[in-house]
């Protein structure tokens, strides 16, 4: 079963192919690892997937699935406290589920009079996970949410998304990191100046010298 | 919840500017009407006006153009209603900054006429400019959903920018043309001078004066003008957010 299906996507920004006829489809319940290095088109594939922009060629159908999206960069409101945030976001989003949030920050050991500004870096990743994680979604879609966290952070942000995504539903987690996650995804996609250079099953890649080597590999070959 | 945030959030622009009318006429009405001290309200008020309009656009362009609030861009919230958060919220203190800009500026309209022709007179220009708030938000709303497709941010930045002081300018001239006495001139601001109320060029004062300008036909055309503005950008703007394809985030 297909949770999303992308058919000759093409985003073009100021005469540059960010995303270059992409075809992929995603299937259900599965976790995907977004790879690729900076400027490769992730993002521009995740943004577009999750109809924050919409000026591409192609289709992008996600199968009438609700899709939660993590930005790249912080969203929530600064100058907000933690609890007024889980009633706006229930505002905001028909799927956000306001109980599960406020378990997830008093996990996380915060307190919900704090704001977004007052939270570390990690503790903010953390955050603006638990606020997307909380929304009832068929699909995710989180945009490097793994980048510039600690080891420990990084496992915390992991088992989050593990833990509380929505039973059943699919997960896209973008990340320029490679080492150390091969076991984390069912499938592995690598991105390359805007185009798709590989999809397949995390154990085909593990049977062919790991996610690091592959990742090397494909992108080199897509160079030439 | 999300209203009261939008509210709290323009209270330091917003609230300064109105603290600033009512200091303003406060000191004017130190030395009486006649005082040179009086100008300084006529003057404050210019420059609220002036910053109240800048701030407004620059408050949507951001968030439209720039893409700020991504909480608001990434939600399940129509672009209609967020549009209608936005405008309210900013129409609404500038309802707020109009009717205490005429409170505190009753007798420039009174003084002249005398008690008998006061409250008529308030209240022409209190729906006068209402009208004009509603069709500047219209209008500046349009020009930003117009704006974003095109395709990068420069552009975009500079044909809103542009649009709005066009059209302002090429209003303000149709306006004159039907609505001017012949004779008279024109100056950008409110004044005591004389016995009438001011047009209203979306949300820019002009005043009329010479001896043909006493009947308030620049005011009525103006009223008017702003009126058929509502009428036709509402509705094209409510249909071209419903259905435009362009990038709500920016790339």
């Amino acid at each position: 079963m297909t949770a999303c299906e992308l058919r000759g996507v093409t985003v073009a920004l100021g005469g540059v192919k960010a995303l270059d006829d992409v075809t992929l489809s995603i299937e259900r319940n599965s976790v995907v690892g977004l790879f690729g290095q900076n400027g490769a088109g992730k993002t521009t594939l995740i943004r577009a997937a999750c109809g924050v922009i919409n000026r591409f060629t192609g289709s992008i159908d996600p199968r009438g699935a609700t899709v939660g999206y993590l930005p790249d960069e912080p969203f929530l409101f600064r100058d907000v406290t933690l609890a007024k945030h889980i009633q706006m976001c229930a505002q905001l989003f028909d799927d956000f589920d306001a109980g599960l949030a406020g378990q997830m920050i008093d996990e996380l050991g915060l307190d919900k009079d704090l704001k977004i500004s007052r939270a570390s870096r990690g503790m903010s990743e953390q955050v603006h996970l638990a606020f997307v994680l909380a929304r009832r979604c068929e699909l995710y879609f989180f945009d490097e949410p793994l980048a510039a966290v600690d080891p420990l952070t990084r496992d915390s942000i992991l088992d989050m998304i593990e833990k509380y995504r929505s039973p059943g539903s699919t997960v896209v987690i973008s990340t320029h990191l490679i080492a150390g996650l091969e076991a984390l995804f069912d499938d592995v996609v690598v991105l390359h100046k805007g185009r798709l250079l590989l999809h397949e099953k995390s154990q085909v890649v593990a049977a062919n010298g790991g996610l690091e080597e592959r990742f090397k590999e494909v992108v080199h070959a897509g160079r030439i | 919840m999300l209203v009261g945030y939008e509210f709290r959030r323009h209270v330091p622009v917003m609230g300064a500017l109105f603290v600033v009318l009512v200091l303003s006429r406060l000191i004017s009405s130190l030395g009486g009407e006649e005082s040179s001290l009086s100008a300084v309200f006529g003057l404050a008020m210019l420059l609220c006006w002036a910053m109240a309009t800048l701030y407004v656009l620059y408050d949507i362009s951001v968030y439209y153009l720039l893409g700020r609030q991504l909480l608001l861009h990434i939600s399940s919230l129509s672009r209609l209603r967020v549009m209608l958060l936005k405008g309210g919220v900013l129409g609404g203190y500038l309802i707020v900054l109009s009717f205490a800009s005429i409170w505190l500026s009753w007798s420039y309209v009174a003084s002249p006429r005398g008690d008998s022709g006061s409250l008529i007179d308030g209240l022409a220009w209190a729906g006068g400019r209402l009208l004009s708030i509603v069709a500047f938000l219209g209008v500046a709303l349009l020009m930003l959903v117009v704006a974003k497709s095109l395709r990068r941010k420069g552009p975009m930045i500079l044909f809103f920018s542009l649009s709005i002081a066009a059209l302002s300018i090429a209003l303000g001239f149709v306006y004159w043309q039907l609505g001017h006495t012949a004779g008279s001139d024109f100056f950008i601001g409110v004044s005591n001078a004389y016995e009438h109320l001011p047009a209203y060029v979306l949300l820019v004062p002009i005043y009329e004066y010479g001896p043909g300008a006493l009947v308030g036909q620049l005011f009525w055309t103006s009223t008017i003008g702003n009126a058929l503005i509502v009428v036709v950008a509402y509705p094209i703007l409510f249909w071209l957010t419903q259905r435009q394809r362009a990038n709500f985030y920016r790339l």
